[in-house]
């Protein structure tokens, strides 16, 4: 059974225009591990990356208050054991003052489906199964990426940090779906529009495009296929079969996300 | 001018290898030349083996039996610059194609026929010589074997043979045949583009896009304008290509010898690889996309960090120099570890060879550290002398460069090991205040203790390096000092700025 509940700590978001970011209540909490005082969950990797969701909104709304083009957050659960869970995952939430405006209690097998339900256009995860899985039936999705500054109660907030690539290795592993292709666009689209909404110098989103592979010219094609996507990047690498670990430290994003540009 | 160019030229004259500035239309036949009327341009064969530092201009010596037989057969006795450095014809050809060279070899010897295998070609104009890639050769015991040669310098020979069909014509009296053979220009071209090494392999070059093309229109905008007006520039004129700037004819060299290097170790990944690394925002890069396109630069590899540091990386992908216009950044680097200079744009710079790449040292605080340079900074010239003198025999600390130079120095033994240390793509020359007889010898020592060699020595005992840097020609010199630095470029010498040691607490902030 799937369920989804309204966070009432939180302002609900304009269904039209909000980008729904959904992350797995795993990524999230550190389960089984209760913080003695509040008998509540301990923050674990994506906490980071809500934080930044955070800023991000805020800022927007700082520069037009009536703004509807916000990232919503969308907790949901990804197996049966989480599923039973829910009151100790919205009790966690809301102990947290986490910014989730819902959840979203599914199992492994109704999960993707829920994500369809919901409008999801980013599905965040730390477990590559469930990525893959989603990405097949054409939910946008990616891998949660592992913080350097580890703790995950940081009081500083940084920026979101995107990481556009395309990982030619998965992509041929993972069939899509026909109607999937288009989803990945559509949320650069939107991640595009959200980057336009603010100045060169001065955003709290950071789009990086790296290509791994490949020459310069595949380099230039992509910068132009996210440019006609209304996307435009701020940082780009081409690494022409450099590894990427020493870039991946320096850049820290919150998500690496696989472009899947079709030629 | 005329036939003594060869002679007056010495050995020394065989490692010059200047830029031509021709359109001479030229071929060179055997048998018919005259001396008297013989043009400037001439073509050049130099047998195998002969070491042009051992061989004295006057000595006789030749290597090579053919050469001799060759000369007696030629009818152009009266040189005797033929059969000494190789064989030399010339003449008149108004038909020919200002790019292509035909070369006729009278090859009619009943005893052997001549094998120019490993021969090496240069062309020659006046003062200059430019080493001529040979797209077929090959000899046969009758009549004339016909090359075409393309004169585009920057196709440097390999010293291999190519087996292609040279269809044997007559003896050279009925021109129309030789004209109409036309060799297929591709053969030559680079068709397929190699894949780029990987860091670990390679010699890393990082160059930021101030140096390597002129931006200095578009920094005006920036500085005045403002950051979005900037990239709204950049993006506007997007299909519009960089000028070349003070790197760029370093890179160039960097890529001449890659394509030597591939031609003699095609598995190898021991190669130049460079990086462009730039802090500007990312809406730049279909414009430097568009730049090197337009260039035909080698460079796969590039970061567009949009304002940060790309240190970080440039350590892990093992960078062995990065060039940049911006002293902090270039500050910043060397305290990481990587040889690193800032260069400065300017409006002088003379012509260098598109064949060997050159690099010029400074000694202290760019090769070695600069210990001695703080005695003289801080106690004058005698007591340097003092100094140098009682430590003799200790070795000087390393500096920033050595690694670079090292980097070099194992290239350069790759083309030693497949015996082409004459004709060696790499040169390095250390250009250095000291003096030959006394503090130079410290200097040497060190290099000699490290197991590094350079090209040249050059011990000014505190003269000016312009003069000299305008002699050698090198694609860039490193020097710690200012003063130095500025001296160089006065002359048209591109020279880098390393800000390292204790000169950059005395010298005047640019």
């Amino acid at each position: 059974m799937v369920s989804v509940v309204l966070n009432t700590d939180v302002k609900q978001e304009d269904a039209g225009n909000a980008v729904v970011v959904a992350v797995t209540s795993r990524a999230l909490f550190e389960s089984g591990l209760e913080d003695d005082d509040a008998g509540v969950w301990k923050l674990s990797l994506a906490f980071p990356l809500l934080q930044a969701v955070q800023k991000v909104n805020d800022c927007l709304l700082e520069k037009n208050p009536a703004e509807s083009l916000l990232l919503d957050v969308l907790l949901i659960t990804t197996d049966s054991q989480h599923q039973k869970l829910s009151s100790l995952l919205i009790s966690s939430t809301k102990h947290h003052g986490l910014g989730v405006g819902k959840f979203c209690f599914a199992s492994e097998e109704t999960f993707v489906d829920s994500l369809l339900e919901n409008n999801v256009q980013l599905f965040l995860s730390t477990n590559k199964d469930e990525v893959q899985t989603a990405s097949q039936k054409g939910v946008p999705s990616a891998m949660l990426e592992a913080r350097k500054k580890d703790s995950s109660v940081s009081c500083q907030r940084e920026d979101l940090r995107v990481w556009l690539d395309e990982d030619l290795i998965s992509l041929r592993d993972s069939a899509s779906e026909p109607g999937s292709r288009h989803s990945p666009q559509r949320f650069l689209a939107k991640l595009g529009e959200i980057r336009q909404r603010f100045s060169v110098s001065d955003s709290p989103l950071w789009i990086s495009l790296v290509i791994l592979h490949g020459s310069r010219e595949n380099c230039g094609k992509r910068l132009k296929t996210l440019r006609s996507l209304g996307v435009s990047v701020d940082d780009v690498y081409c690494l022409a079969g450099a590894p990427s670990e020493p870039l991946l430290s320096v850049l820290q994003p919150h998500f690496r996300f696989n472009c899947c540009f079709m030629d | 001018m005329g036939q003594r160019v060869l002679r007056e030229g010495g050995p020394a004259w065989w490692k010059q290898m200047g830029r031509l500035q021709h359109t001479c239309r030229t071929w060179v036949h055997a048998g018919a030349a005259q001396e008297e009327s013989c043009v400037e341009q001439r073509v050049a064969f130099v047998p195998p083996g002969w070491d042009a530092e051992r061989n004295n201009p006057d000595s006789g010596r030749v290597a090579g039996e053919g050469v001799r037989n060759l000369r007696k057969r030629s009818g152009l006795c009266s040189s005797s610059d033929f059969g000494r450095r190789g064989l030399v014809y010339a003449g008149p050809d108004p038909a020919c194609d200002t790019h292509h060279c035909s070369v006729f070899i009278d090859a009619a010897d009943d005893s052997s026929s001549v094998c120019l295998f490993g021969w090496r070609v240069f062309f020659v104009l006046g003062e200059h010589s430019v080493p001529i890639h040979l797209s077929g050769l090959s000899a046969q015991p009758e009549g004339l074997s016909m090359v075409k040669m393309s004169l585009d310098p920057v196709q440097v020979m390999s010293g291999q043979v190519q087996d292609i069909k040279v269809p044997p014509s007559s003896n050279g009296e009925s021109r129309g045949s030789w004209e109409e053979k036309e060799f297929d220009q591709k053969q030559l071209d680079q068709t397929t583009k190699p894949k780029p090494p990987k860091p670990e392999n390679a010699v890393t070059i990082a160059v930021s896009s101030r140096v390597l093309f002129r931006t200095e229109r578009e920094q005006k905008v920036y500085e005045q304008k403002g950051v979005e007006e900037y990239l709204r520039y950049q993006v506007e004129h997007e299909n519009e290509p960089f000028a070349p700037g003070p790197a760029f004819p370093f890179v160039k060299a960097l890529e001449t010898v890659n394509i030597r290097l591939r031609e003699l170790y095609p598995q190898s990944e021991e190669l130049f690889d460079i990086v462009l690394v730039t802090y500007n925002h990312a809406h730049v890069g279909i414009r430097l996309i568009n730049t090197i396109n337009h260039h035909n630069l080698f460079i796969e590899r590039f970061c567009m960090t949009g304002g940060s540091s790309p240190i970080g990386y440039l350590k892990a992908w093992q960078t062995n120099l990065y060039l940049s216009a911006d002293a902090e950044k270039v500050r910043e680097a060397l305290s990481e570890g990587i040889a690193a200079a800032t260069m400065f744009m300017s409006d002088k710079m003379t012509t260098v060879s598109e064949s060997q790449l050159r690099v010029a040292f400074d000694g202290d605080a760019v090769l070695f550290s600069d210990e001695s340079e703080r005695i003289f900074k801080a106690h004058g010239l005698d007591k340097f002398f003092e100094h140098e003198r009682e430590n003799e025999d200790r070795l000087l600390d390393h500096g920033p460069f050595k690694g670079f130079l090292e980097a070099l120095a194992k290239l350069q033994k790759k083309f030693y090991a497949k015996g082409q240390r004459l004709n060696c793509p790499i040169r390095t020359y250390l250009v250095t205040a000291r003096s030959a007889a006394s503090s130079g010898i410290r200097a040497l020592k060190t290099l000699r203790a490290w197991g590094l060699e350079v090209d040249e020595a050059l011990f000014l005992a505190g003269a000016p390096k312009g003069p000299m840097l305008e002699k050698i020609r090198p694609h860039i010199f490193f020097d710690d000092q200012m003063f130095h630095v500025e001296g160089a470029a006065e002359m048209g010498t591109v020279a880098a700025h390393v800000p390292y040691g204790v000169a950059q607490l005395h010298s005047k902030k640019k």
